[in-house]
């Protein structure tokens, strides 16, 4: 029925004149550089600018996709992703709830400013702390087991150590942080239902799974989403430093790979080639998971 | 308001969560201890190691090295400025956003939210985005500071997801009396969202007081640079004047020196960058507790009961 | 406040902002070429001297950090005062923190090249030097070829100094078709004395080896070495922080454990090697196993520091400082330690061992060409307005009067001439040992290295034996023990290019490093997995054609009588 679709529109009219500063800012801002994507199919010449260069087809995206090591590559960038997914993934929110349970105000506050201090140390100097704890030369921990008669460890260097160190460190940093939102979150829920599941005779745990966390589903749900999309990442600036010969069978990842041989050749087009291959391959899952979200709580993106 | 019991299991668990909390907190605070005695150590004797909570050879040197330069006072007005005003309009702009996105029934909200969600996996990249700045002029001014960072998807997402949680009954019923969509937003989604609100604040304050690569790579006057990006040039140059003269990439670079400038000059790049790390965070540790009260939920709910 | 004002407030506060965000800013100038006079290069005067109207230009020191150089007032300091006394020009100065390349690919893309560009330009197969010169062929550098003849000074840097291949195929690569880009800049002046000597080779801490009873020119051989470095692992060695040292280590990233396997290594100045009367690719020679496995017994007998390779600069920096590395290669980090270590713990002063041999039994030193293969380069850009005045500026400040200036400043308020030969004054020196930052604020940090080329200050103005300082005569000595070879050919690799497979090599090998699988090797956990590692490396090499390529360039070679491997 048209005109009750337009009567609609009218009736939210106001609701879309919010909208327009949004769009504009949109279409200006993120959609018109767009067009930079196109770089990744063309052969690009500086004189004939990004729109008018030769056409290139899939050349780059074939020659990483043919490159012995880029499965190897990518099973590494997944593997830590995933990992950093299901360990880091709820470290915040259980952060939180640990934080509400500090009954004193005062020291809640000063635990939770701490918490997010390591947000703003950069990886440069997390990962030369890191070092100088398990360094073979007298580093701390190696320290204790000379003092004890033991042989030191060449921790970094262990490949199976390497994705813990990771998933630890990275967690270490975001931790706190990452709590704010469900701090946030968790000052919406409506006191009185704590206090009437109190009266029923509810304990800890039972107020834990029947008011909170539902409560928090709907914030659980959409951060989920958005982890997943950058889950072709792996957190780049760590693993760089973090890497070394030994473990680089484990250790590689997409981007720290691209950097070796795409980017550090100047080719433009090759590093916005593998850009689009994430970028596509992040949107796929999105939409699935939005999907099944959707369906299982009825939380999505759209 | 009766005593509640603590039983064992409680306690078990209070001293658990305590001392976890400590352990951490005390991990996660190390490291600017660290940074704070390594700030007022000689650099050149910091090189040596062995500094864990305090410096050794105490110098101010570092700090003052930081300040010489004039245009560093500037660059914090600089800064203070584009946070305050990105912020302030982020926060109320984004809030807009997100309460029109909150709002049920209105038509093409799914495509809408995808117009918008599309643009955080795909970008044109660097220099399509300089070339569009150089189009609409706010290459090397102020505004190139404060436009392009006063929307993000992922901000307006966990403020919808707070909005959908106010009550429907509330907006609806002042609506019916005749309320203005401006007037709901303003009188009773806002006020009820301090908690979001709060938070939404600080990560875009933080973001935009931390960016040193905006200020570096589109703007070349320095009297327009943020303090991050003034910072941040400070420890390469000194990063890049140390490796040039003890690498000699002008072989004439140490010969050029005298004796005497070879003698201990206490600030190394190192040094450097812990008393930067120390300048540019600790404003933002001082404004959290002045968020803090925002944390504590609006009043309101109980008025729909009566 | 009621309703209506608060809604009225709202709407006027968003279109104040989307105006905003339409309207320009307050027409801050880009980067461009701002003429303050007209654009007339001279009028001759009636003295017949020339006047110049002055002119500022625009100018990108693309250096990570180069900005460091840069005088805290651009304008007015001694040294910009006089030139534009001299030349009318005026430069506004800025540079980078960023990524090279990144910027440099900006600045092309975008069409917003500054005036003058000073970049790195270590070859055109890859990094800066690639983007420059897809940048010149695509018409975003200026072609500098009609101006040489009016500017001497400019023409002898293009052609002084510069390794005759690398001239050959690189600076003036074909592709440029005879058109003249690119100005070399810290170029030596085409003396071999002009040539920096980097005094490669192993350095050991003094007191060890006296502890030991070893003299450092005894060391001479990969088995010495061995037998050296077990020694010290089991004498019980300390740094200063009395923790026991490392035999052997190395800076950031692996910075340079290259040294400690000079007995491999060969007078080689191309990516070909001559081996059993036949040419192959550096990758293919036998000589890597017994590398690979030397390295490796430094490993695991723990005689070679584990974290070598991982070093972040701050650890490395660490460890060096405190003596803790017994023996390593580095030697431009020596100079660090007069600040430091040699304060505290003279004794501790690192000596040269060997010199190491090499395969052949001669010294292992530095391998040059008469002149350099790669060096920052300037280049104007394409749509600049006033190309006389930059080239007029360049000019200048390498001609005899400025080159003095841009080292020295101004004779009588900071040096005098004794003999032709400039000396400090020695207030002025005083003032500028205390406070660096003066000197660089006196103009006389910029252009040393960015905008001189093909001179040598060493060299042109010889310092007096009585003024040399410890550390310079310390370095001299280092020199002396192990001059510089040089081969005055060509290098193979250049050839290779001309194979029509190149390209292709290229592609295939763009993801694969040698050295990258080298060093994964080193910390395989058995030695045949590590020989494993490195055969498959090896035969990916071959995969992509490098037997082929070999045959190509011995061919080539064989047409030619200057090619050098």
């Amino acid at each position: 029925m048209g005109s009750s679709k337009l009567r609609k529109i009218w009736y939210f009219r106001h609701i879309y004149l919010f909208l327009l500063p949004a769009i504009i800012w949109y279409l200006i801002f993120a959609y018109y550089p767009m067009y930079g994507i196109l770089i990744a199919f063309k052969d690009f010449k500086y004189n004939l600018g990004i729109l008018g260069s030769p056409w290139a087809g899939f050349k780059y995206f074939e020659q990483f996709l043919n490159d012995s090591s880029f499965y190897d590559v990518l099973r590494n960038t997944l593997s830590i992703s995933a990992l950093k997914l299901i360990f880091g993934f709820p470290a915040p929110l259980i952060l939180a709830l640990m934080l509400n349970a500090v009954m004193h105000g005062r020291l809640k506050r000063v635990f939770q400013t701490i918490s997010y201090l390591p947000h703003f140390v950069s990886w440069v100097v997390v990962v030369t702390l890191l070092q100088k704890i398990l360094s073979p030369n007298v580093g701390l921990i190696n320290d204790i087991r000379y003092q004890m008669g033991l042989e030191p460890i060449f921790f970094m260097g262990k490949p199976e150590l390497f994705y813990p160190l990771v998933v630890i460190s990275d967690i270490w940093k975001g931790v706190g942080w990452g709590s704010i939102i469900y701090l946030a979150a968790l000052t919406n829920i409506d006191p009185h239902l704590y206090e009437a599941a109190e009266i029923d005779g509810a304990g800890r745990w039972s107020k834990l799974f029947k008011i909170t966390l539902p409560s928090l589903t709907p914030t659980i749900a959409i951060l989920l989403i958005f982890s997943l999309s950058g889950i072709l990442n792996a957190g780049f600036d760590q693993i760089w430093l973090m890497q070394t010969p030994a473990t680089l069978s484990v250790s590689e990842i997409l981007d720290t790979y691209v950097l070796k041989t795409g980017l550090q050749q100047g080719q433009l087009a090759y590093s916005t080639a593998i850009g689009l291959f994430k970028s596509a391959i992040s949107l796929g899952l999105i939409v699935l998971v939005n999907y099944i979200s959707r369906k299982v709580s009825e939380v999505s993106l759209w | 308001m009766g005593a509640k019991r603590l039983t064992s299991a409680d306690r078990i668990y209070m001293v658990l969560n305590y001392s976890v909390l400590f352990i951490f907190c005390a991990t996660a605070l190390y490291p600017f201890i660290y940074f704070l005695a390594l700030s007022f150590n000689d650099g050149y004797d910091a090189m040596k190691g062995g500094i864990y909570f305090f410096p050794r050879v105490f110098t101010l040197e570092n700090y003052a090295k930081a300040f010489t330069n004039p245009l560093i006072l500037n660059s914090f007005y600089v800064s203070i400025a584009r946070t305050v005003i990105v912020t302030v309009g982020s926060v109320l702009l984004t809030a807009l956003l997100a309460y029109a996105l909150s709002r049920k029934g209105l038509p093409g909200r799914k495509y809408i939210v995808f117009f918008f969600f599309f643009t955080t996996l795909f970008s044109g990249g660097l220099i399509p985005t300089f070339i569009l700045f150089r189009q609409i002029h706010i290459l090397n001014t102020f505004w190139v500071l404060v436009l392009p960072s006063l929307y993000s998807f992922f901000n307006a997402i966990i403020m919808k997801t707070f909005f959908d949680g106010i009550p429907e009954a509330l907006s609806e019923s002042a609506r019916i009396d005749g309320a203005s969509e401006l007037s709901v937003f303003a009188r009773i989604i806002l006020p009820l969202s301090m908690p979001v609100l709060a938070t939404i604040a600080l990560f875009v304050g933080v973001g935009v007081w931390n960016d040193w690569f905006t200020g570096q790579f589109f703007i070349q006057n320095e009297k327009l640079h943020p303090a991050a990006t003034f910072l941040n040039k400070m420890i390469s140059e000194a990063s890049f004047q140390s490796m040039t003269s003890s690498s000699g990439n002008s072989g004439s670079a140490i010969q050029n020196m005298t004796e005497s400038q070879l003698e201990l000059r206490g600030v190394t790049p190192e040094a450097l960058r812990m008393t930067f790390v120390i300048i540019i965070t600790t404003p933002i540790i001082c404004v959290y507790p002045f968020l803090q009260k925002y944390f504590v939920k609006g009043v309101l709910v109980g008025s729909l009961k009566e | 406040m009621s309703k209506n004002g608060l809604r009225s407030g709202f709407i006027i506060t968003l279109i104040a902002i989307l105006l905003t965000a339409c309207a320009g800013s307050g027409g801050t100038k880009e980067a461009s070429t701002v003429n303050s006079g007209s654009n007339e290069p001279g009028n001759v005067s009636e003295t017949g001297a020339e006047q110049f109207k002055p002119v500022t230009l625009t100018y990108l020191s693309a250096w990570n950090g180069g900005g460091g150089a840069f005088p805290q007032d651009q304008e007015n300091n001694p040294v910009a005062q006089k030139i534009r006394e001299k030349t009318g020009v005026t430069l506004k100065m800025e540079s980078i923190t960023t990524s090279e390349v990144e910027k440099l690919n900006t600045i092309f893309a975008s069409g917003t090249v500054p005036d003058i560009v000073n970049a790195p330009f270590w070859s055109t197969t890859g990094g800066e030097g690639q983007v420059i010169k897809k940048a010149a062929m695509e018409g975003q550098i200026l072609d500098l070829t009609p101006y040489l003849d009016k500017y001497p000074n400019v023409k002898r840097l293009v052609t002084t100094g510069i390794a005759k291949d690398f001239n050959e195929f690189d600076l003036n690569s074909p592709d440029f078709e005879g058109k003249t880009y690119l100005i070399p800049t810290e170029t030596p002046d085409g003396t071999p004395e002009s040539i920096h000597n980097w005094n490669y080779g192993l350095f050991a801490r003094g007191d060890i080896l006296k502890a030991l009873n070893v003299k450092a020119e005894e060391i001479d051989t990969q088995e010495e070495l061995y037998d050296l470095l077990v020694k010290i692992r089991d004498g019980g060695f300390k740094d200063i922080a009395g923790k026991p040292v490392i035999p052997a280590g190395t800076m950031w990233n692996g910075w340079d454990y290259g040294q400690f396997l000079a007995g491999w290594s060969d007078y080689n100045i191309s990516d070909y090697r001559e081996e059993d009367g036949k040419l192959i690719h550096w990758t293919q020679s036998k000589d890597h196993e017994e590398r690979l496995l030397y390295m490796r017994k430094l490993l695991n007998e723990g005689l070679f520091d584990l974290e070598a390779f991982s070093n972040t600069s701050t650890t490395a920096n660490e460890k060096l400082t405190t003596g803790k590395l017994a023996v390593f290669g580095a030697q431009p980090m020596l100079a660090e330690l007069s600040k430091t270590l040699y304060k505290t713990n003279p004794e501790m002063q690192y000596e040269l061992l060997g010199p190491m041999k090499n395969k052949r039994g001669e010294i292992r030193t530095q391998v040059e060409k008469p002149g350099r293969s790669g060096f920052p380069v300037l280049f104007l850009s394409a749509n600049i307005k006033d190309p006389d005045a930059a080239l007029r500026y360049i000019d200048y400040v390498n001609s005899e009067e400025g080159r003095l200036l841009a080292y020295y400043g101004i004779e009588g308020t900071h040096y005098t001439l004794e003999n032709g030969i400039p000396q400090w004054i020695p207030d002025v020196k005083k003032q500028f040992d205390e406070n660096p930052d003066l000197k660089r604020d006196a103009g006389l940090n910029f252009l040393p290295g960015r905008f001189i080329g093909a001179f040598s200050d060493s060299v042109t103005w010889p310092i007096p034996e009585d003024q040399k300082t410890q550390w310079q005569k310390l370095e001299e000595s280092f020199s002396a023990r192990m001059p510089i070879k040089i081969i005055d050919k060509v290098s193979a690799s250049y050839l290779a290019r001309e194979w029509p497979k190149y390209d292709e090599f290229i592609n295939k090998t763009s993801s694969l490093n040698f050295d990258d699988e080298f060093k994964k090797a080193l910390f395989a956990s058995s030695d045949q997995e590590a020989l494993n590692i490195l055969h498959k490396t090896q035969e990916k090499f071959r995969d992509a054609g490098v037997e082929e390529m070999a045959a190509f360039v011995a061919q080539k070679a064989a047409e030619r009588d200057d090619v050098g491997f």
